[in-house]
């Protein structure tokens, strides 16, 4: 993959990813029950304490109305971004995404918000640049952000029993939002030597990624295997914005274990 | 997540549930709001374990300040305006749990859910 193509797709999937989070904040903040929870009046004292903004400002900004506003702002940034790859569309967007994490505290799906954080900054170094170098540090960051995030998911479940006698995957399927969920989860519980299996295959997953590194070839293949597990954790929990997410850092991590070809 | 009434010993859960839908990959509104509404439930929780750092008793009034209090209280008066109480006046309890036990983290004083 050259350096242009693998600027130019990180930048397509953080606008893709972008744009349907956008999509989704904008329908959210139309529901009631969202408005009635994330109310300014319930998170103004936390805003004016730690924004050195004018009370009038923050209130300007963060208010439940201006908040539509915002999210049109992302959906219009976003296509701009993924028509243009310019730099200044992903400026704003990085500013929108930094307001709409301050504005709801890191409730709304921290992880995910942190890797669209991740990749936008590596996306504005490399749109920045006016050297190769620069582009590729910017590629280089993400990759390391990709890489660490899931080697240190890995390393956060092995240390724990039940992951590694393969109890957690029913637990927390137990846990999720979907209810058919359980039956799976019991049929789980009959069958352990699967499930056993089934959380060996993830932390070998995710333990062993830093291993296309010294194996590039093997790139494709965890590529793969990352969108299928991607998947099953949206279809198992509904986490549809960690696939996006996590899909606009995978071109960088490809590039990067191509300098060990 | 568990709430009784005023007048009742029994603890009810709150529960939150979901179902896929066709595009949920793509946009996800129903069920990235659940998540974000368990989220505030963390979020207190963790605040709460905070407080409790060096203090043995957890002060009530320091709590009830807390955005993330705040933030529940409206979650909770939204999540029971679904269900036919005979009370107005509710307490509720924030459980935590490991793989195995639970564990209680906080029980509030009696709220009306009126109060706004």
């Amino acid at each position: 993959m050259t350096l242009a193509l693998t600027v130019g797709l990180s930048a397509s999937c953080l606008a893709i990813a972008m744009l349907l989070q956008g999509l989704e904040m904008l329908l959210a903040v139309r529901a009631k029950r969202f408005c009635d929870v994330w109310s300014y009046e319930n998170l103004k004292t936390d805003l004016e304490a730690g924004l050195p903004l004018p009370h009038g400002v923050i209130q300007f900004i963060f208010s439940e109305k201006k908040l539509i506003w915002l999210f049109w702002w992302q959906i219009i940034f976003a296509c701009c971004g993924l028509l243009t790859h310019h730099y200044v569309f992903f400026v704003g967007l990085f500013l929108l995404h930094l307001l709409t994490c301050i504005r709801f505290r890191g409730t709304f799906n921290g992880g995910s918000d942190m890797m669209i954080f991740v990749v936008l900054t590596g996306v504005l170094i490399s749109l920045l640049s006016t050297n190769e170098s620069g582009q590729k540090l910017g590629l280089i960051y993400i990759a390391i952000h990709g890489f660490y995030s899931y080697f240190k998911a890995g390393l956060v479940k092995v240390v724990h029993p039940d992951w590694r006698q393969g109890r957690a995957i029913s637990v927390f399927l137990k846990r999720s939002l979907f209810t058919e969920n359980q039956r799976v989860a019991d049929w789980l519980d009959r069958h352990h030597d699967i499930t056993f299996v089934m959380s060996w295959v993830v932390l070998t997953f995710e333990l062993s990624i830093f291993l296309t590194l010294i194996f590039p070839n093997l790139m494709l293949f965890y590529f793969l295997a990352a969108i299928v597990f991607h998947f099953m954790i949206y279809l198992s929990f509904g986490l549809n914005r960690f696939f996006w997410s996590w899909l606009s850092a995978w071109p960088s991590m490809i590039f990067v274990s191509q300098f060990f070809l | 997540m568990e709430f009784r009434q005023a007048g009742s010993q029994e603890w009810e859960p709150l529960v939150w549930k979901s179902s896929r839908s066709l595009f949920g990959l793509l946009v996800n509104v129903d069920c990235n709001i659940k998540l974000a509404q368990i989220n505030v439930i963390e979020h207190f929780a963790r605040d709460v374990q905070e407080l409790q750092v060096g203090n043995d008793l957890l002060c009530s009034q320091k709590v009830q300040e807390l955005t993330s209090f705040k933030l529940l209280r409206s979650l909770i008066q939204m999540k029971l305006s679904e269900y036919l109480l005979e009370s107005k006046t509710i307490q509720f309890q924030v459980l935590g749990s490991n793989y195995q036990e639970k564990v209680l983290i906080y029980v509030s004083d009696w709220l009306s859910l009126e109060s706004r």
